[in-house]
């Protein structure tokens, strides 16, 4: 169905025959419509049978959608456990809780076992893990850093396929505050008007 | 199911029906829903997913499963309902998102399709796919044949047929005229007869042929 792209407004400008739209009513419900069909049925025994087949499929609609409604009223958003990890196939939800799970471990103190000493880093510095910790740590005592780190955004996952497990992308995001003694601006210097990096220096006034 | 929540459902039809009270009652719920009340945002959901789930019938490829698109949308009203700005404008935005996420399952749809092109040439035995699993016959012959009608034609007459909305309700959920509206479910309606036709011809070229093997 999506095979074809048609926009929402675009204008429908194919014919459509004042029968077609007389049976469309007639289908809905229309009476007066119904009542125009059967008189004009009495010259045209082809209208009464178009109508027929029309109500047919009318039915054959309202069936598919009564077993659509019981596949809407499955999805429930109040059921957590469902909402989030209701797939049997490796969908978005199974990788959000995939991803949860990460991030849960992710985040959780290691324990000294689990660290590795790397070389010529010092002590405080055992694995990337830790390396990002202590300079959020740091950055927050510094002011480096505001407020609280977001925690990561899932932009995919995909099973390994040897068993190891799942690769999970995301996204860390660290808002930081940074002191700049001057900045650039771009503008259109000399007479080519050619755009170029202008420096701006912070008024002194305001430090008196 | 209980009572309550079988009555939002049913009801979901008629809370398209713009009246004061109705109109008074949304903007209150929507109000929670806007300041992330979850009970708010699930009765939010129960009421609409069912005309949720036939304009994503319109609109996604017919091997599209529902019931994750379904999942789809409403993980995008949990994460991003306060995006909206008004009452009025939910049920468009909600509209919207459905109608993304079955085009992005049809794009998904067409790049597996491809693959499994590539990888039949490989391995032909990894391309059986399952049966679909809730479709009964004869409602999987309905949606492949409603698969042949563009969802511009389709989805107003999916709404109406399925869902039992007006042309009135049609044409303010999709923004255009209530003519517009007539003229699509015309459109649509002889668009569907023709699929029929040419499942049946198929069928009986099909029996000519069986008969002429035979003889």
């Amino acid at each position: 169905m999506s095979d074809h792209h048609h926009s929402d407004h675009a204008p429908d400008n194919s014919f459509t025959s004042d029968q077609d739209l007389l049976l469309v009513r007639a289908v809905a419900g229309d009476l007066d419509a119904l009542d125009e069909i059967r008189q004009q049925g009495a010259a045209n025994p082809q209208l009464i049978d178009e109508l027929a087949m029309w109500q047919f499929d009318e039915l054959r609609l309202a069936r598919l959608g009564r077993q659509l409604d019981a596949c809407a009223d499955r999805a429930e958003i109040s059921d957590e456990r469902r909402f989030f990890g209701r797939s049997p196939r490796l969908g978005w939800a199974v990788a959000a809780a995939i991803a949860i799970a990460w991030i849960g471990q992710a985040f959780l103190p290691r324990s000294p076992e689990q660290r590795v000493s790397v070389a010529g880093i010092g002590g405080a510095m055992e694995s990337a893990d830790d390396a990002f910790d202590k300079y959020i740590e740091r950055a927050r005592e510094e002011g480096l850093v505001r407020g609280d780190v977001a925690p990561p955004t899932l932009v995919g996952s995909r099973e390994l396929g040897d068993g190891r497990g799942f690769e999970v992308i995301v996204v860390r995001q660290i808002i930081e505050r940074r002191i700049a003694p001057e900045m650039y601006r771009a503008a259109r210097t000399g007479e080519s008007g050619m755009m170029r990096p202008k420096v701006i220096r912070p008024r002194t006034d305001l430090v008196q | 199911m209980n009572g309550k929540q079988q009555a939002v459902d049913e009801g979901c039809a008629s809370s398209f029906d713009g009246g004061d009270v109705a109109s008074l009652a949304e903007s209150r719920l929507f109000a929670r829903t806007a300041e992330g009340d979850r009970a708010a945002i699930a009765e939010v959901w129960r009421a609409n997913r069912r005309w949720i789930a036939a304009v994503l019938v319109a609109h996604a490829p017919r091997q599209a499963d529902v019931d994750d698109l379904l999942q789809e949308v409403a993980a995008t009203l949990v994460s991003k309902c306060h995006h909206v700005r008004d009452a009025s404008s939910l049920r468009g935005w909600l509209r919207m998102v459905a109608v993304n996420a079955a085009r992005m399952a049809a794009r998904s749809a067409s790049i597996e399709r491809r693959s499994l092109r590539v990888m039949a040439q490989m391995k032909p035995a990894i391309l059986r796919k399952e049966p679909p699993e809730t479709l009964s016959a004869a409602n999987e012959e309905m949606r492949e044949q409603l698969s042949r009608i563009p969802p511009l034609y389709a989805e107003p007459l999916i709404l109406q047929s399925m869902r039992g909305l007006s042309q009135r309700q049609i044409a303010e959920l999709l923004d255009v005229p209530e003519t517009t509206i007539e003229t699509r479910l015309a459109r649509a309606r002889r668009m569907l007869r023709q699929a029929v036709a040419e499942v049946e011809e198929g069928r009986g070229n099909e029996a000519t042929q069986k008969i002429g093997a035979t003889l």
